[in-house]
């Protein structure tokens, strides 16, 4: 696939995510962070769902388009934005390392994301804010924890000034992209020719019998 | 200039006076016989200028619902189009009177201001002066009051029409600034009762904790690129009126108190804003960029906090289901605005579908926040001025508003795919519209809603 010029709009796979967590924890400014490099300080409260997408190359050399939904922290936008876990294959759950509420709300977020999405999803787990160091209420033990407890991907973030923002969505596309490709390769074997990797549809990732592969905790680098 | 992101420059025209550069100067003839209602529009027209001469369009009147007022108006050169505040409620006529415009530079600033002047004129000379001889009444009329304001009101008078048009106010004269008084009181009251206790941290229940967390997150995050609001006592102001707001307890009936079937929901803070703006305007001059309350009193601005608080209640009693439990009244004018779509411009409809695009993945926010999110603030302004017209009739109205406001870009539509569509509509391209622009949506709003109605059948 080296050397090959590709538009916005030539990828091998398509994956739907989801942002969520209380508000005020900085899902946008993560989101913006990510997918334009920029960070505002007084970003507007999100109202129902914001979106945007990115492009990442994956190390086999697959072009991977990331949708991402970024949803409204608030409890009562819940009964709306339960309708954007509708395929999505990963979700980044953020709290807020400064405001220890917001760790404390994880399990409700996860409750609902087990009502809500499906069930084999690839969750990871956000401390953001880590720039904040004085004000932390959080420990990353805390949080790789209960990210070991819960079997989620963890990783502590700053979208102020960066710091692991791209590696925590890039994880979660890989992992995805992991499991579609194995899960594709598992269903070619016996057949001849290898199918093309579908293009330009979310692809649900339904077995449930296989369970996402190297769910480790990790601790902010 | 217009662009809402750098600090809303449009909201300078709110009282433009220290915004201008030098004293306007109108000559005798410029001025023309008004006989009585010349006075008040010396003031006006000179705010007005003020604003005009920070590089603001006028507006062209295309929204009026009172077609007699507008004569042809002929479009302006590219550059003096830009959004004002100031000149909210003006039908420009200017065509007619470029000529005459053009005589006046020597007395204004070169060229371009010579034009706007007419225009702001012909504002001044008949709008203003239905607006004076109406609120001049004992008893203000309030159909009439309502017609008038829904094609704009003049800056000056918009607190006190709003006021009346909210019904905070009373159409009697005589009985206005004792119940201003006493509505004034009340708040006043209310906030050691509700906000101070649980500011303390005393006594608090879970639900009121958990309420003014929100508020306290949400409020540093509200008109982010107005510095207005971002002043500290501005800043507590907006925390008290919502946090007040989403805990206090209402009359059910006789001695029953309960609390409002919606708490504060994220939102509602930005509905507050144009109150807090238009409210201050009545003590803060020049423009809003320059505003700093630490002149202000703390009895002036407790009494600014109480109007803005009891006028976002009367605008919130009207659409009371956008913020209670799944939000049923957003999702109703989400799906009418849809239908309306559908009614209107088919192709358009069935291309979103096409796409794959609900309704709900960007007009949710348009509904949530009334279109303010998506439009520069000064022009929110004069949008909320027909918004307070319609009165009972806001939350059917608004679904006609939003159709008109997506089908303002139907050519282009039609031509996105699904993620070029949805981020064209998350963030519209309105940074550069003016009055004109938003009157143009008001109007075909109105009139779709004209055609439509006794046809109920078109929503079902």
């Amino acid at each position: 696939m080296a050397g090959r010029s590709r538009s916005d709009d030539d990828y091998d796979l398509l994956m739907k995510v989801v942002l969520i967590g209380d508000s005020g924890v900085g899902k946008t400014n993560c989101l913006s962070r990510f997918c334009r490099n920029e960070f505002q300080t007084n970003s507007k409260p999100t109202i129902g769902v914001e979106f945007a997408t990115k492009q990442l190359s994956m190390d086999n050399g697959d072009l991977v388009k990331c949708q991402i939904w970024d949803t409204a922290g608030q409890e009562r936008y819940r009964a709306i934005t339960n309708a954007y876990y509708r395929g999505a294959v990963g979700a980044l759950l953020v709290y807020d390392v400064t405001r220890h509420k917001t760790f404390e709300s994880i399990e409700r977020w996860l409750r609902e994301l087990r009502e809500h999405a499906s069930a084999d999803m690839v969750v990871m787990l956000v401390g953001n804010k880590t720039d904040l160091q004085e004000q932390r209420e959080v420990s990353v033990q805390d949080g790789q924890d209960i990210a070991k407890r819960e079997g989620l991907l963890f990783l502590e973030t700053s979208a102020l000034d960066g710091s692991n923002v791209e590696e925590a969505f890039t994880r979660v596309a890989t992992e995805i992209h992991g499991i579609v490709r194995k899960r594709r390769l598992e269903s070619q074997q016996g057949e001849e020719e290898p199918a093309p990797m579908p293009r330009g549809i979310s692809i649900p990732i339904t077995a449930a019998q296989e369970q996402q592969p190297a769910q480790q905790s990790r601790c902010c680098s | 200039m217009s662009d809402g992101a750098a600090g809303f420059p449009g909201v300078r025209s709110l009282f433009g006076r220290g915004g201008f550069p030098g004293t306007v100067k109108l000559s005798r003839k410029a001025r023309g016989a008004e006989g009585e209602a010349q006075q008040p529009d010396d003031a006006e027209l000179q705010r007005g200028v003020a604003a005009l001469a920070l590089g603001e369009r006028p507006s062209s009147g295309s929204g009026r619902r009172q077609m007699e007022a507008v004569s042809s108006s002929s479009p302006l050169p590219q550059q003096q189009q830009a959004s004002s505040l100031g000149a909210s409620g003006s039908s420009s006529r200017s065509g007619s009177s470029q000529d005459e415009a053009a005589g006046q530079q020597q007395h204004v600033q070169p060229e371009r201001e010579g034009v706007q002047v007419a225009m702001l004129r012909s504002m001044s000379n008949t709008r203003i002066a239905k607006f004076n001889r109406l609120l001049g009444e004992q008893v203000v009329e309030l159909d009439a009051l309502r017609e008038l304001s829904w094609s704009g009101i003049p800056p000056t008078l918009r607190p006190t029409c709003w006021r009346l048009l909210l019904g905070y106010l009373p159409p009697n004269r005589e009985r206005r600034e004792q119940i201003l008084a006493r509505k004034r009181r009340e708040y006043r009251d209310m906030v050691p009762d509700y906000y101070d206790l649980a500011a303390s941290g005393a006594e608090q229940s879970g639900e009121e904790l958990g309420a003014l967390r929100q508020v306290a997150v949400d409020v540093p995050r509200t008109a982010p690129g107005v510095p207005f609001f971002h002043q500290p006592q501005v800043q507590k102001s907006l925390e008290r009126i919502l946090y007040i707001w989403g805990i206090r307890r209402v009359p059910l009936c006789w001695l029953i108190l309960v609390h409002p079937a919606s708490g504060y929901v994220q939102g509602i803070n930005d509905l507050v804003t144009p109150f807090m703006a238009v409210f201050m305007s009545e003590h803060l001059q020049g423009p809003m960029d320059g505003w700093s309350v630490d002149g202000c009193s703390e009895e002036l601005l407790l009494d600014v906090e109480a109007d803005c608080y009891w006028c976002l209640c009367k605008l919130l009693d009207g659409i009371q289901d956008h913020y209670t439990y799944a939000q049923p009244g957003i999702q109703r004018t989400v799906f009418h605005t849809q239908e309306l779509v559908r009614r209107v411009e088919e192709p358009v409809a069935s291309h979103l579908e096409k796409e794959g695009l609900q309704f709900i993945q960007f007009a949710f926010r348009w509904v949530n926040c009334l279109l303010l999110r998506e439009v520069p603030f000064p022009l929110a302004v004069r949008l909320w001025d027909t918004y307070l017209a319609e009165g009972s009739q806001l939350k059917e109205f608004l679904a006609y508003t939003l159709a008109a406001f997506l089908l303002s870009w139907s050519a282009q539509l039609r031509q996105l795919e699904f993620q070029e569509l949805i981020m064209f509509l998350q963030k519209p391209p309105t940074s550069a519209w003016g009055e004109k622009d938003i009157e143009l949506v008001l109007s075909r709003a109105y009139m779709w809603r004209a055609s439509f109605q006794g046809a109920a059948s078109h929503f079902s």
